[in-house]
């Protein structure tokens, strides 16, 4: 049996590659990836893919509903998703982001491994961006902190301990986080300087 | 009052103003309901999510309900359309050479019958590509309907293409396709960006067609007819008010979030207003009916319309008129939206 050919459409190369990877731990599958997404038809066409991997986000979608809806004598027939029957594993890649088009008559079986590890893989991703996100928010607030304590150990004549346990005790007593009461008194700072 | 709450999928384009203005301008609230909109990149993502109930309904190309029903996609759900978004809302855009082209056999703006002829004609000599959104859409059938105006057959004398609204002017102008159709304000940006003339107005070739429809999975329907009709009270209001012409920046200013429409508002406008720049040298072309949000009567799925529709996608869906007649009449009853409005003064046309 034939390596089958994935094809992944994404404008993101980290994704991409992670999809990539994933697979080809997976097993024996020839993986392309489509970055570009002029002449998005053409290149299908000429990639002559199995399945086709596509991010939900991505608009160039209705482009492959062509595909679906009008195949020549020369074209393969694309469908959506494993088989119609399939609704659990459709929701599962709704809900991950990511659709799948699959040639006609593909084994369900033979489809069904790579949607899998198409799946876990869009939501891995989607997890790193929302920690990466968390990261630099973090980082954010830290700075404000910082400079927080560096204004009140200046205008108080207080050393960094006493100056972060003030701001600790007003922000508890005003019912508030630390760095958001650090961000008002950075902007009233700002103000009155 | 608890608010019911309604999620409700939409593509950035200027007619999906009625759900908007809803929701920002507290109409659906005023009418007891809490509409919740999800901005989706594609119609295909549309049709995927309503019929796998991610949620219940979405702004929709008015044939797409037809299709979905029929079971033309991944996943065949009965879908209705209870009520009409907007009449027309299109453009016909060229690339800027091909236009000069165009012109120079006779095309004109606002004139349908001398731009199809020059279209035909020039795709006699050498084959024109016009893309439009989606295959199961109205912009299609004006496509064929503007050929035929011109003598041709868009079937034999064109290839169509489906190429993304928003990525438009990049499509145009890496010249995989030479003229597109396509709902505000992408065809207006294309303009803006230099990529493209506007040579028509999607309703210069037919007036007041059901451009776009609210979408909504029948079981939901039937188990919430109460609710639906309270949205479709608040978007009829929502209609009125975008239909006053002082209305128009405000809903042109808040069409253009990031969140909506993520464009700037002064191209929305010019659907909104029906006066649209054409071409680099800042010519404008009027058609104050380009795009009808206050459809008063026409909020009611009409159907002759949905029987015209029937018609003309056969021959390009491959399937059968009766059965398309039938599924037709079912998709746009007009008796739920009839009941709703009625207390708004607003019947049947």
């Amino acid at each position: 049996m034939d390596a089958l050919h994935i094809v992944v459409i994404d404008t993101d190369a980290d994704r991409a590659a992670m999809i990539r990877g994933g697979l080809e731990d997976e097993g024996e599958y020839r993986v392309s990836i489509v970055s570009e997404m002029q002449g998005l038809a053409a290149r299908l066409a000429r990639l002559d893919a199995d399945i086709v991997l596509i991010g939900l986000e991505n608009p160039n979608r209705d482009t492959l509903e062509q595909l679906t809806a009008a195949a020549g004598p020369s074209e393969r027939p694309v469908a959506m998703f494993v088989d119609r029957s399939d609704r659990g594993m459709m929701q599962a890649a709704i809900a991950a982001g990511v659709s799948a088009y699959v040639v006609d008559g593909l084994r369900r079986d033979r489809v069904r491994p790579v949607l899998e590890t198409a799946i876990a893989r869009f939501h891995s991703f989607a997890r790193l961006q929302a920690e990466l996100t968390a990261t630099k928010a973090a980082l954010a607030e830290r700075k404000t902190i910082d400079r927080a304590k560096g204004i009140l150990m200046k205008a108080r004549g207080i050393d960094e301990e006493a100056a972060y346990a003030l701001l600790r005790k007003t922000a508890m007593d005003q019912g508030k986080r630390v760095a958001e009461l650090a961000e008002g008194l950075v902007t009233a700072a700002g103000l009155l300087s | 009052m608890s608010l019911a709450q309604v999620e409700c999928g939409f593509v950035a384009l200027t007619d999906s103003a009625l759900l908007v203005a809803a929701l920002e301008m507290g109409f659906a609230a005023e009418e007891g309901v809490d509409l919740v909109l999800r901005r989706e990149a594609s119609w295909s993502s549309i049709r995927d999510k309503v019929s796998l109930g991610v949620y219940p309904m979405a702004h929709m190309l008015s044939p797409l309900p037809l299709a979905m029903s029929l079971g033309l996609g991944p996943v065949p759900a009965e879908i209705l359309a209870p009520f009409v978004l907007g009449l027309d809302g299109n453009t016909l855009t060229a690339a800027r050479p091909l236009a000069a082209e165009l012109r120079d056999l006779g095309a004109a703006f606002g004139d349908a019958e001398a731009t199809a002829h020059a279209i035909v004609r020039r795709s006699r000599r050498d084959r024109l590509r016009v893309g439009v959104p989606y295959p199961h859409s109205m912009h299609r059938e004006l496509v064929r309907l503007l050929m035929e105006q011109g003598g041709g057959d868009a079937d034999r004398d064109f290839d169509m293409v489906v190429a993304p609204p928003s990525l438009l002017s990049e499509v145009l102008m890496a010249g995989e396709v030479d003229l597109v159709m396509v709902g505000e304000p992408w065809g207006s940006v294309a303009v803006d960006r230099g990529a493209a003339d506007m040579l028509l107005t999607g309703a210069a070739i037919r007036r007041r067609s059901r451009e776009k429809v609210l979408g909504v999975r029948r079981d939901w329907a039937e188990a919430n007819p109460r609710t639906l009709e309270r949205l479709m009270r608040a978007l009829a209001r929502a209609g009125a008010w975008a239909g006053r012409p002082e209305s128009l920046q405000v809903l042109a200013e808040v069409l253009g979030l990031p969140t909506y429409l993520d464009c700037p508002s002064p191209l929305i406008e010019q659907a909104l207003r029906g006066a649209f720049v054409i071409d680099g040298h800042g010519h404008v072309g009027q058609d104050p009916d380009a795009l009808v949000l206050d459809a008063g009567p026409a909020f009611i799925p009409d159907p002759a319309e949905a029987l015209w529709l029937a018609d003309r996608v056969s021959v390009p869906w491959g399937i059968a008129g009766s059965e398309l007649r039938r599924a037709a009449a079912a998709c746009f009853a007009p008796e739920a939206a009839t009941a709703a409005l009625e207390p708004l003064g607003i019947l049947p046309g």
